[in-house]
């Protein structure tokens, strides 16, 4: 069953004297359990189909649902719970918010649903071995490095045990080691039966995925997937190709 | 890098960052504008001459004042300085030295300061002016004129040290964070927080003995006379336990809440840990919002029981519509008494149209009390001088109009505070049994220890003269008067008494005065309705220091919380939440301070009521009224602002 639907996914933004087409018509489908990229250049239409993705923007047109449900028909009171329930969310730059201790960042999205405190520790305690941040839980976001940070908002975004995880360039503000290990992470909660939506210009990180979607001026221009028994350098490699040849214009 | 050079820099910076600098400018310009305005008030004519602790109130409220604004530039220069640091971390970055970077700062901050300064000077002497303006135009009728605002050689130059101060202040602590730290420091420091506030016990101790020392004070020290002093170390001592105690007691509370379990629920969650991640901020607006209007219900609530207490004293000083008084003269009483009494008949054509005619023989002296014991004051005595009023049973009895009989050696007696002397008196070598009666001693003098004394015959008022070294015995007669013009009726007393006066010029020593209760009443309004017009200045000086504070922290607050609140929206928190987490947060903000300066005025309320014995007042239930009447309006005005400048920040946050 696909967890997420786009069809014919447009988005428009008009000024006075300017009208720019962002997204022409996008058209993808995620099954659950999936472990997704997409990548493009700066300007490819990346930033505004995850937004959209992700409920913070509207489409122009076109239809987008998410677990069988139409985006469209909800309410605006109603998406942030959907968002919420339904969507976890990994950023560039963390967004961890300092007012809070690492465990209560993780927390915050159960708490805005009003959980128990009960649950919250059961969730936690299934995750933060996997995670690596049990010494981190009890310190603040400015406290820790980079790479901790992001596997605070990795913890965060998982929790709530959403539908889909979506992940916005989770390592773009990172070093190599650190972005390894983030990476290793996305694919063992993918492992974990994690649904995974991630947004990156990093082949490595790219990569990691099962399946990489290649958007090009507004449109997803091609996909590639991973084979069974192809090693991850290989994948990385062919991911480049396609890259390159999209780069010239090339019909693959 | 040349001076002109930097002076460009300087002044492209102040042009780009006019955002910022505008409520910075204004608010610090207001601040030094209420600071001029108090400091002119020590010059005023009224506050010289009214009272002799009139001037060191006043120079104790600038003190204040200038803690507050010092507190509060350093507030908003902090706000400012953390939003700029970016901008030079970029310079650093760019290769201009530190120490070009300290000159450009220097001159921006210097012009800054010179509008700053000019806005106080100029602004204070018109808003001065305007305030005189509008209160002597309110209260024409109530309220003796306070002079004319002057412009202050000294509260300019008060306020040109102040500005001074404060400038250097700031250029040293800017140009000291910039030479300490490198340009990366600088740029992460303006995405950082303040971070958590630690538990800081110790402080928080000196908090509580800061304040167990003002409260102390306020609650536990006696003497009327050495009240001024100690009140000044308690103001001094609570305000600074105010904001040790809101830098750490909250934190305190705050922390033990968050780790009450019933912390994850989504309002208490975002507020609580809302809250404590800025107390180190919210501490210093709490407590100067709480002090300041500490100071407005103080300020109000003293000077309406002062002007409210003289305005009822013209009933207690005047038992009836009209006196006619005479000293002594080389005359028997009874012609003395005889003579007045024709005096008052002749005033009107027909002897029925006098009411309510009484006449009365008194003494007035300074003594000494000890026990039970009145004795001679001596101007060597170590011990307070008491007062003492001695007049004829007759006459108290045509007063009140009863017939009270007494026996030899009896007499009645009514004080003005808390009945010291118990049922006998000795003055001289008599003992006197005493008969306890409500006070009839006049209220102007309750700032000292008054006693009533009425003796049964003149005889006996002659021995406690004698006794206790008074003055002549005098005598005055009071009447209403009935079915004639008031005004006429005045007309006619004025040539009664110049007629007098006429007559007698040649016994020169004698004094004869006739009064009336609305001329009484008059002459106090001129006199003491300056307390109400000094006391409502003060009370609007003050409020505009809350107001300004209230609002500067909403507007500077709602800019920091807004990138908070976009993270949270992001991850699901809808707007309806936003708006009852800030409403939450928004009520304690409001009501935090509104009872720190309740309990704050309530404990001080016994120290200041001792105060205002200095003024006259000695009635407890009249201060109360006041207190609370004037905490109740101001809750109501200070709850209008809050509501407004809280849907400001509501606004900038969404």
């Amino acid at each position: 069953m696909a967890i997420l639907e786009c069809k014919n996914i447009k988005k428009i933004y008009k000024t006075k004297d300017i009208t720019t087409e962002a997204l022409k018509g996008v058209n993808f489908s995620v099954e659950k359990g999936e472990f997704i990229s997409i990548m493009g250049e700066s300007g490819a239409g990346k930033t505004t189909l995850l937004n959209i993705i992700a409920t913070l923007d509207k489409a122009t047109s076109g239809v987008l649902s998410l677990n069988g449900k139409n985006i469209a028909t909800l309410k605006s009171n109603e998406i942030a719970r959907f968002r919420r329930k339904e969507l976890g969310f990994v950023f560039q730059d963390f967004n961890l918010l300092d007012q809070f201790c690492n465990k209560d960042n993780i927390y915050l999205p159960l708490v805005l649903s009003e959980e128990k405190v009960s649950l919250m520790d059961e969730r936690l305690d299934e995750i933060k071995d996997r995670l690596g941040i049990g010494e981190l839980l009890d310190k603040y976001p400015y406290e820790v490095s980079g790479g901790q940070k992001q596997r605070i908002a990795i913890a965060r975004a998982v929790i709530t045990k959403p539908a889909l995880l979506l992940a916005d360039e989770p390592t773009g503000a990172l070093d190599s080691t650190s972005s390894e290990m983030i990476l290793n992470l996305f694919r063992q909660v993918n492992e974990h039966g994690q649904t995974v939506l991630m947004v990156t210009h990093s082949l490595r990180a790219a990569s990691y995925a099962k399946r990489v979607l290649f958007i090009k001026d507004g449109v997803v221009f091609h996909e590639i997937y991973r084979g069974e028994n192809e090693s991850q350098s290989d994948f990385m490699e062919r991911i480049n190709q396609s890259e390159f040849m999209l780069g010239r214009g090339e019909k693959i | 890098m040349s001076f002109s050079m930097a002076k460009k820099f300087a002044l492209q910076n102040l042009r780009a960052n006019k955002l910022l600098e505008i409520p910075f400018v204004l608010s610090s310009g207001i601040m030094l504008i209420l600071f001029n305005v108090m400091s002119s008030l020590v010059n005023n004519n009224y506050v010289r001459t009214r009272h002799v602790v009139l001037p060191t109130l006043i120079k104790f409220g600038i003190v204040i004042l200038a803690i507050f604004t010092f507190i509060f530039i350093q507030y908003a220069i902090n706000f400012w300085l953390k939003r700029r640091n970016k901008e030079f971390a970029l310079y650093g970055i760019l290769g201009l030295e530190k120490k070009h970077v300290g000159k450009i700062i220097g001159i921006e901050f210097f012009i800054l300061f010179a509008i700053i300064w000019i806005m106080g000077v100029v602004g204070g002497y018109i808003f001065g002016q305007l305030c005189f303006l509008f209160l002597n135009f309110l209260m024409r009728d109530v309220s003796g004129r306070l002079m004319d605002y002057t412009f202050s050689i000294s509260a300019l130059i008060n306020t040109t040290v102040l500005t001074v101060i404060l400038y250097l202040i700031v250029i040293i602590v800017s140009g000291f964070r910039i030479y300490m730290s490198t340009p990366m420091e600088l740029l992460q420091r303006t995405h950082k927080g303040e971070g958590e506030p630690k538990s800081r016990i110790i402080i928080m101790l000196a908090g509580f003995i800061l304040l167990a020392v003002g409260y102390g004070i306020a609650l536990f020290v006696g003497g009327l006379l050495s009240s001024i002093n100690y009140f000044f170390v308690a103001v001094i001592a609570t305000i600074f336990a105010t904001y040790l105690l809101y830098a750490t007691f909250t934190v305190f509370i705050l922390k033990a809440q968050r780790n009450n379990k019933s912390f994850y629920t989504p309002k208490k969650f975002l507020s609580i840990s809302g809250l404590l991640y800025r107390m180190k901020g919210n501490a210093i607006s709490l407590a100067s919002i709480s002090i300041l209007s500490a100071g407005v219900i103080i300020s109000l609530s003293t000077t309406v029981a002062i002007y409210s207490n003289y305005v009822k004293l013209g009933d207690g000083i005047m038992p009836r519509e009209y006196k006619i008084e005479a000293g002594s003269e080389n005359i028997s009483n009874e012609d003395m008494a005889k003579r007045l009494q024709s005096l008052v008949e002749s005033s009107v054509p027909d002897a029925s149209m006098i009411k309510n005619e009484y006449t009365t023989f008194y003494m007035t002296t300074a003594a000494v009390r000890m026990g039970d014991t009145i004795a001679e004051y001596q101007r060597d005595s170590k011990a307070d001088p008491i007062f003492v009023i001695a007049s004829d049973l007759d006459g108290y009895n045509g007063r009140t109009h009863q017939n009270i009989k007494l026996d030899d050696g009896e007499i009645l007696l009514g004080d003005n505070k808390n009945n010291k002397i118990g049922d006998t008196l000795k003055i001289g070598d008599r003992d006197f049994k005493v008969r306890k009666i409500d006070s009839i001693f006049p209220y102007e003098y309750s700032g000292v220890e008054g006693y009533s004394i009425v003796v049964k015959d003149m005889a006996t008022l002659d021995f406690l003269r004698e006794a206790l070294g008074g003055t002549d015995i005098n005598c005055s007669v009071y009447w209403d008067v009935d079915g004639v013009d008031d005004k006429e009726y005045e007309d006619t007393l004025v040539k009664l008494k110049d007629g007098i006066k006429n007559q007698l010029t040649g016994d020169g020593r004698s004094v004869y005065d006739v009064s009336s209760r609305s001329e009484m009443i008059h002459n106090q309004y001129e006199i003491n309705g300056g307390f109400l017009f000094l006391g409502v200045l003060i009370g609007v000086i003050f409020l505009t220091g809350t107001v300004l504070i209230t609002y500067y922290k909403q507007i500077s607050e709602g800019y920091e919380d807004r990138e908070k609140y976009q993270i949270m929206k992001k991850l699901g928190l809808s707007d309806d939440l936003i708006r009852k987490t800030t409403a939450s947060q928004i009520g304690w903000m409001f009501y935090a301070p509104l009872i720190v300066a309740t309990i704050h005025c309530i404990v001080a309320s016994k120290i200041i009521f001792r105060l205002l014995g200095l003024f006259g007042v000695g009635d407890v239930s009249l201060y109360v009224i006041c207190l609370v009447s004037v905490i109740a309006i101001f809750a109501f005005i200070y709850f209008i602002i809050f509501g407004l400048t809280s849907r400001v920040y509501e606004k900038i946050v969404e």
